[in-house]
């Protein structure tokens, strides 16, 4: 049958050739653990019902360190990596919102730009003209524009209204 | 384990370890290879997969006006392009390209499918041409629907190409000026790039563009970017504060259109501008066209002439003022000096000249300028002689550009000496054989108007660079063109055109004005004679004690005289320009009763003795000289005295705006001027208004509400 054991055929001291070993005889004693064999095979199946209540664990302080260092060792490799490559992730990550404002920015400066130009347009003198026009508005006569509250410079001259 | 079995074991894991390390070995060997050996070509490859390039588009530069009103921006729009042989189905693409972009199915689907190089006959995908203009300059909404739709379908490209707007149409057309390709050897390089064409956008075109810039953007898998890099600085373009104010501006197109439509005008300009520092507050040009509006035809291209500075004119009778203000600097002469302007005829080296209606006989020279006196200003040419008034023309600027950055722009024409012949002088002292543009006599008359100085106009107040302050443009030094009083006196004399002269029809409400008329008749090259009809001009300027505005205006091929067909356009542009000015009124309102008189607007400059502008034909010989009858003009009689305008004594009305009764009081005593006080509460209305010069003794009324 093909094993480890048959592939790797090392034979330790001491150990007899197959060929030389006694022929083991298949009249053996009963063994009470051996089970029913499967049919036309000759693998058996042992239950052995094993009692190991009364083994004890010896603690091993040596194992117990080592699998402690271990433990510590790991975690510290793996807290360095982290802390090494958080700043990249955490710069990516902001590296996303950031060019994200930058589109939102360009976007909100071209609408404040077609924003002006509109503005412009709805009062453009033409517009305004039109519009009074419309609305039946009248350039005032003279005499008729009085100013009560003249700049401080006296740049603005008081009419004298038509009598 | 026995101990027989141990050797076995430890060959076997020596031999499972040595295999383990192996493969360690080999991964390693990898890492050094790739991450080593390999590093260079494949950080190569892995930044062009990752970063991409992209160009900055430079933001081209906005015209204001003097108050901020927007006249011109660059907004960036979406165009919508796709690559025709990357297309999956063309009835698809179709469908959801005519839906969104609103156009018609089929059509596009037709230009889908359009072969590259077989017109007409169906073609496999590949033959197709690689890139397609869907729409361009798309909307807002359009906008937004296309880009939701990009993820999702990568055969539709979406790029932003900048759309130049103009919000007030037409308004200082021919100042701003529009975008066009240009037609010229640089063309072919610049091919498909918009570029200024007229105006403004043509001057200050390298300003104005500025210069792209470059940026790297790095890429996630899904096309994000995460981060980027300025590889190249953009330079955007300054903008520019323009001289112009937008309201006078657009009164000044009104009028001047109304003007060239009531009088049937061929073309016209106007222009204000503000004497002392030569701020264009206005410049209007008819025909006008909406820069918005591509020029389709190239029998267009005529309207984006700019008549007042491009096309120059003979100015006729206008021009006198540049005479008497010579003669006033020059020589002995005086307001009241009389001039002998004949009986309606002179023979001048043989040719005969004529007044356009009556002659005049004997007059001051104010009025020579106030009744545009033909044969009077001849008279006061001769007085000043050839060399010293071509001297003062040139002083005034004509024959020279103003240095304006706008393209296009006409010197005029002004002799030499040498090209002079005997009746020349003549000529000129009317306002013939020398062309003038009406930007230049605008400069001509805002020299008169502040006190003798020839000040370069200007029509760029500020730069603005993107992210600095406003850097305002500096101005030229003025230069001394005429003395401080001869000023004064032609300011006077030109405020007796309006008050009694050619001119009644440029009187304003509220503000004293003087100016000059001018009618002068057009030379037609083909029949080599003067023509019917004339080119009808208006300088003036108002205040006439502090003078705030000059304003020009021209009527191209009117059938009618300038005092008649201008002046409207002066008073209404004039008086709309002090109001929104805070000019202070220097004359009570409302006028005084009209007088009865007839307004005499003949002011036609005879041009039949003048040579054409463009034709200097050779000088006389000097047999035909010497056979010409000599010049008999009378010796000048002695001066009478004309009593000049009564002068304020520099005393001025106090403003009594807002003051109590008691405030009033107190501060007439402390300056000596007495008040008629009316009514009770705060000072509300008074004649004279503030600031005016007061006579001696004459009292100001105030009332209070």
């Amino acid at each position: 049958m093909a094993t480890l054991a048959a592939l790797f055929r090392r034979f330790p001291a001491g150990c007899v050739p197959a060929e030389s070993a006694p022929q083991a005889s298949w009249e053996e004693a009963e063994d009470i653990f051996r089970m029913r064999p499967f049919p036309f095979e000759d693998v058996y199946w042992h239950s052995k019902k094993i009692d190991n209540s009364r083994v004890v664990r010896q603690p091993d302080a040596r194992t117990r360190r080592k699998c402690w260092q271990a433990i510590a060792v790991s975690t510290l490799a793996a807290l360095l990596m982290i802390f090494f490559s958080l700043p990249n992730a955490l710069g990516t990550i902001a590296g996303y919102h950031v060019q994200g404002l930058e589109q939102e920015r360009a976007s909100l400066l071209r609408e404040t730009e077609a924003l002006e130009v509109e503005e412009a347009a709805l009062l453009s003198p033409q517009r305004l003209e039109e519009l009074a026009v419309e609305m039946q508005l009248r350039d005032p006569a003279p005499g008729q524009v009085l100013v009560l509250n003249p700049p401080a410079n006296g740049a603005l001259a008081l009419n004298v209204p038509a009598k | 384990m026995d101990s027989q079995s141990n050797p076995k074991t430890t060959t076997r894991l020596v031999v499972l370890a040595g295999l383990v390390l192996l493969w360690v070995f080999a991964i390693f060997w990898r890492l050094v290879y790739l991450q080593v050996v390999c590093h260079a070509p494949l950080l190569r490859q892995a930044h062009k997969q990752q970063y991409v390039e992209r160009e900055i588009p430079a933001q081209r530069g906005a015209l204001y006006d003097r108050t901020g009103r927007l006249l011109a921006k660059t907004l960036f729009l979406d165009s919508v392009s796709v690559n025709p042989r990357q297309i999956p189905d063309d009835g698809v693409a179709a469908q959801i390209l005519s839906r969104v972009l609103s156009l018609e199915r089929q059509k596009l689907l037709e230009r889908i499918q359009k072969p590259l190089r077989c017109p007409g006959c169906h073609q496999p995908p590949e033959s197709r041409q690689g890139f397609l203009w869907v729409k361009r300059k798309i909307s807002r909404e359009e906008s937004e629907h296309i880009r939701s739709l990009g993820p999702h379908l990568k055969w539709i490209q979406v790029t932003r190409e900048p759309q130049r707007y103009y919000p007030n149409g037409s308004l200082a057309a021919h100042v701003i000026g529009q975008m066009g390709e240009l037609e010229n050897e640089r063309a072919a390089e610049l091919k498909g790039q918009l570029q200024g064409v007229v105006g403004l956008e043509r001057g200050l075109e390298r300003e104005l563009a500025g210069r792209p810039g470059q940026v790297e953007v790095l890429r996630d898998v899904k096309e994000r970017p995460v981060e980027s890099r300025v590889t190249r600085p953009v330079e955007h373009g300054a903008s520019f504060t323009l001289s112009i104010d937008a309201g006078i501006q657009f009164v000044a197109e009104r009028e001047l259109r109304a003007a060239v439509q009531a009088h049937g005008a061929e073309t016209g300009s106007v222009v204000v501008l503000h004497p002392g520092t030569g701020e264009i507050l206005a410049l209007a040009s008819y025909p006008a066209f909406d820069p918005n509006v591509p020029l389709e035809r190239r029998q267009e291209q005529h309207l984006r002439f700019n008549q007042a500075f491009s096309v120059p004119f003979e100015p006729g009778s206008v021009f006198k003022i540049v005479t008497l203000a010579a003669a006033l600097d020059a020589t002995d002469l005086r307001p009241e000096s009389e001039i002998f302007c004949g009986h309606g005829r002179l023979n001048l080296y043989g040719r005969i000249i004529r007044e356009a209606k009556r002659g005049f006989g004997r007059l001051p020279m104010s009025d020579v300028l106030v009744y545009s006196s033909n044969l009077g200003a001849i008279q006061v040419g001769l007085k000043v002689g050839e060399r010293r008034l071509l001297e003062y023309v040139r002083r005034f600027g004509f024959g020279r550009r103003t240095g304006l950055p706008l393209p296009a722009e006409s010197p005029g024409t002004v002799s030499d000496l040498g090209d002079w012949t005997k009746t020349s002088i003549a000529s000129v002292a009317m306002g013939h054989e020398i062309s003038t543009t009406t930007l230049q006599l605008a400069q001509a008359c805002a020299v008169i108007a502040n006190g003798g100085l020839l000040v370069k106009p200007r029509l760029v107040l500020r730069r603005h660079r993107p992210g600095g302050k406003p850097v305002a443009e500096p101005g030229e030094t003025p230069r001394r063109v005429l003395k401080p009083d001869t000023a004064i006196l032609m300011r006077q004399m030109m405020e007796g055109v309006v008050l009694r002269g050619t001119g009644k029809r440029a009187r304003l409400e509220g503000y004293s004005s003087g100016g000059k008329t001018g009618t002068a008749q057009i030379y037609d090259p083909k029949t080599g004679r003067y023509t019917g009809r004339y080119n009808g001009s208006f300088v003036g300027f108002a205040p006439v004690t502090n003078p705030a505005v000059v304003v020009a205006v021209t009527l191209n091929g009117v059938h009618e005289y300038g005092g008649i067909v201008a002046t409207p356009v002066f008073r209404q542009v004039a008086t709309e320009a002090l109001l929104l000015m805070d000019v202070p009124k220097d004359l009570p309102e409302p006028l005084p009763e009209p007088s009865r008189e007839a307004v005499v607007a003949d002011d036609l400059a005879i041009a039949e003795i003048s040579r054409p502008p463009a034709d200097l034909p050779a000088a006389p010989s000097g047999a035909e000289v010497a056979a010409a009858p000599p010049l008999v003009a009378p010796p000048l009689l002695p001066a009478v005295p004309v009593p000049a305008p009564a002068l304020a004594h520099g005393h001025r009305a106090p403003s009594f705006a807002g003051k109590t009764l008691r405030a009033v009081f107190e501060e007439s005593l402390a300056q000596g001027v007495p008040v008629d006080v009316v009514g009770t509460g705060m000072a509300r209305a008074q004649t004279p208004p503030g600031g005016s010069p007061l006579a001696p003794g004459q009292r100001v009324r105030v009332e209070f509400r």
